[in-house]
């Protein structure tokens, strides 16, 4: 996935943390193994050049997953990049984060925030001086904060382009690569709906926004075009 | 800040833990090779032995030395000696068993004083400084070390040929957080050194109130040049003593300006100065104080092409980047009890949109000291400095670098003065160059 998670769980067993992160550090580890595309040798990668024919159970699970959200985001949401390639990109992140929520759960910590890199964020509960966790979000073209946008039990997701790392988004329906200072930023119980309606809503034009939210209820949507 | 139960004693062994000061620690004695005779061998050699201490000048940083100083497992005040009673009174309080002079001389002549600790204005040091090594006495000073070229001189003569031993209160020297920073710049953090930047900053007129006019030059010995140097030799002197411990060079010449600005109350030290060093590669030290706005502070930053280090601050800057920019201050401001907004979310990983730099910290308990107490403050080295002065006056060692350190950063403050009252480039003269200058 080539990008960098870091976290911040509050709990008084240095234990059981450390344990934490060593079982989430395996599984990331595990999974870039798996959805990569920076990594020739992944499962992803193998499937999409043709040496492997089958993907495997978990793979199969998360391909049927993503066309479920292909299907509700009428397209605008596409691993297949509209048949133009495979990539799991912001989904193995989601994905990811939906794990992260669940060991968090099980290991019982109730206050903990998660950064993936900068554009996949889980808040759960609260910043030990605060009733919630605050995100300020980034104008990647100037220097200040266009919004501070506060989570509780909550992910948050972040798309855009930025002045070095612009046309990374394709829109699958046209196979056009999104230009433009837009930023989107999605806050949703899940991880995982919050990635795919951000990048969703990269492509989206203002009709299609509106669908794409009501298909998504409960989720806080925000674009800005800076 | 020291424990209540906690002694000095205990601080410099801790700090010598901190610092990993042990067989392998090379690279930090490197760094600091006064550190040498700090090591927990010669700390467990002295063992219940007492450096025997006479206090000249009792003023308020002679008071500061004697708290400390009263904490040190190894050190016993036997002697105070002060020209204004008022001050003498208010040690004698502190230490009712010592013996008290007005007179220095009659002191020195005490065999049973092993060293004497000299706290008073700097157009005296060079003399009693001399005097004491003369009768035979260990002597630990405060900065800076004399008032003119020749009395340094003097001194450093006088030292290198004799075996006492001398120590000037270059507190830097002995505080973590500068040592820690040196060592780190030293091992490439922040790549080629390129240049220094320091300031000063207090808004205060510093004089002290005077009970009657004939004691004014005595008491506000600060604001004339007979006994002062003015902000160069008061508070110039540790901050450029950073910049050639970083440089590893002196620089060779120096301009700069050097007005009243605000204080014109009689004064005849400038209020407002602001020089540039120049060093034979190019690389120079900006330097700035002005004691009628404090905005600024205290800072003193080494740059590097690849980073910056505020040493003041404890902190350092690296150009380009890899943190992740939010989550570092959001675990800063759990750490301070700071709830805020983290300007962690962007579109990418990449901090490629940073416009601000992150500070890292340079050690795990630094205490940062803003600048603006005139006496001094808790943690700040000198009462390592001390403690490791009371172990020389049981051992006899000499310590390594802290009187070349404290002649290099003092003749360069001579040096910036002497460029701001001709208005001219001054180049550091030949006669006043030690072998252990690089230029």
């Amino acid at each position: 996935m080539g990008t960098a998670l870091e976290f911040i769980a509050i709990g008084e067993d240095e234990k059981l943390l450390s344990e934490l992160w060593e079982r989430l550090s395996l599984e990331g580890r595990r999974m870039e193994r798996l959805l990569s595309r920076f990594d020739p040798e992944s499962e992803v990668s193998r499937l999409a050049n043709g040496a492997l024919k089958e993907p495997s159970h978990e793979v199969g699970a998360l391909i049927s997953q993503a066309y479920e959200y292909q299907r509700k985001t009428f397209g605008l949401f596409d691993i297949t990049l509209g048949g133009r390639g495979l990539d799991f990109g912001g989904f193995a992140k989601g994905w990811f984060l939906e794990r992260f929520a669940e060991e968090l759960d099980s290991a019982a910590i109730a206050d903990a925030f998660v950064d993936f890199g900068g554009s996949g964020i889980l808040a759960r509960g609260h910043h030990p001086y605060g009733d919630c966790w605050k995100v300020g979000v980034v104008n990647p073209w100037g220097i200040e904060t266009v919004a501070e946008i506060e989570l509780r039990n909550e992910a948050m997701s972040t798309s855009g382009n930025t002045p070095l790392y612009s046309g990374h988004i394709l829109n699958p329906l046209t196979g056009e690569t999104v230009e433009g200072r837009r930023l989107v930023t999605v806050v949703s119980r899940s991880p995982l709906d919050a990635e795919v309606l951000s990048t969703a809503l990269m492509t989206a034009d203002r009709e299609q926004a509106e669908r794409l939210q009501d298909a998504f209820p409960g989720t806080k949507c925000r674009i800005y075009d800076l | 800040m020291t424990e209540k139960n906690e002694t000095v004693d205990l601080g410099l062994r801790k700090f010598i833990k901190d610092l990993g000061i042990m067989a392998g620690g090379a690279t930090l004695l490197a760094t600091a090779p006064w550190l040498k005779s700090c090591t927990p061998e010669t700390v467990a050699e002295l063992g219940r032995e007492k450096a025997r201490i006479g206090m000249i000048g009792v003023g308020s940083r002679g008071q500061y030395h004697i708290h400390n100083l009263l904490k040190i497992k190894h050190a016993q005040i036997v002697a105070l000696c002060d020209v204004y009673q008022v001050n003498l009174d208010a040690a004698h309080a502190l230490v009712p068993g010592a013996k008290t002079y007005t007179d220095y001389h009659k002191m020195l002549e005490d065999k049973d004083i092993d060293g004497v600790i000299i706290s008073t204005p700097l157009g005296t040091h060079a003399q009693i400084t001399l005097d004491s090594m003369s009768a035979g006495k260990h002597v630990f000073c405060e900065k800076s070390m004399a008032r003119t070229f020749d009395e340094c001189k003097a001194i450093y003569d006088a030292y290198t040929k004799g075996d006492r031993a001398l120590y000037y209160c270059m507190q830097r020297m002995y505080d973590e957080k500068y040592i820690k920073a040196i060592e780190m710049i030293k091992g490439g953090l922040i790549g080629d050194v390129v240049g220094m930047r320091c300031h000063w900053f207090r808004n205060a007129d510093w004089r002290r109130p005077v009970p009657s006019p004939e004691l004014e030059r005595q008491i506000n010995w600060r604001l004339y040049k007979e006994s002062s140097g003015g902000l160069m030799t008061e508070l110039a002197t540790h901050q450029l003593e950073i910049c050639t411990w970083a440089a590893g060079k002196m620089p060779s010449e120096v301009v700069g300006f050097g007005d009243i600005v605000y204080w014109k109350d009689g004064r005849e030290v400038y209020d407002s100065v602001s020089l540039t060093y120049h060093f034979s590669d190019g690389r120079k030290i900006n330097y700035e104080s002005l004691i009628s706005n404090k905005f600024n502070g205290m800072e003193d930053q080494i740059l590097g092409n690849r980073g910056t280090v505020d040493l003041s601050k404890g902190v350092y800057y690296l150009e380009d980047d890899n943190t992740v920019y939010g989550m570092r201050q959001l675990l800063d401001n759990i750490k301070t009890g700071i709830f805020a907004a983290v300007p962690t979310a962007g579109p990418s990983w990449r901090p490629e949109y940073k416009s601000e730099y992150i500070p890292h910290a340079l050690t795990k308990t630094a205490t940062i000291n803003p600048g603006q107490s005139m006496i001094g403050v808790d943690a700040d080295g000198s009462d390592l400095i001390v403690s490791a002065f009371c172990q020389s006056c049981i051992t006899g060692e000499k310590v390594r670098d802290v009187v070349e350190e404290a002649y290099c950063a003092t003749t360069l403050c001579l040096l910036g003065n002497e460029a701001m009252e001709k208005g001219t480039k001054v180049v550091f003269p030949d006669e006043y160059k030690i072998p252990y200058m690089k230029f």
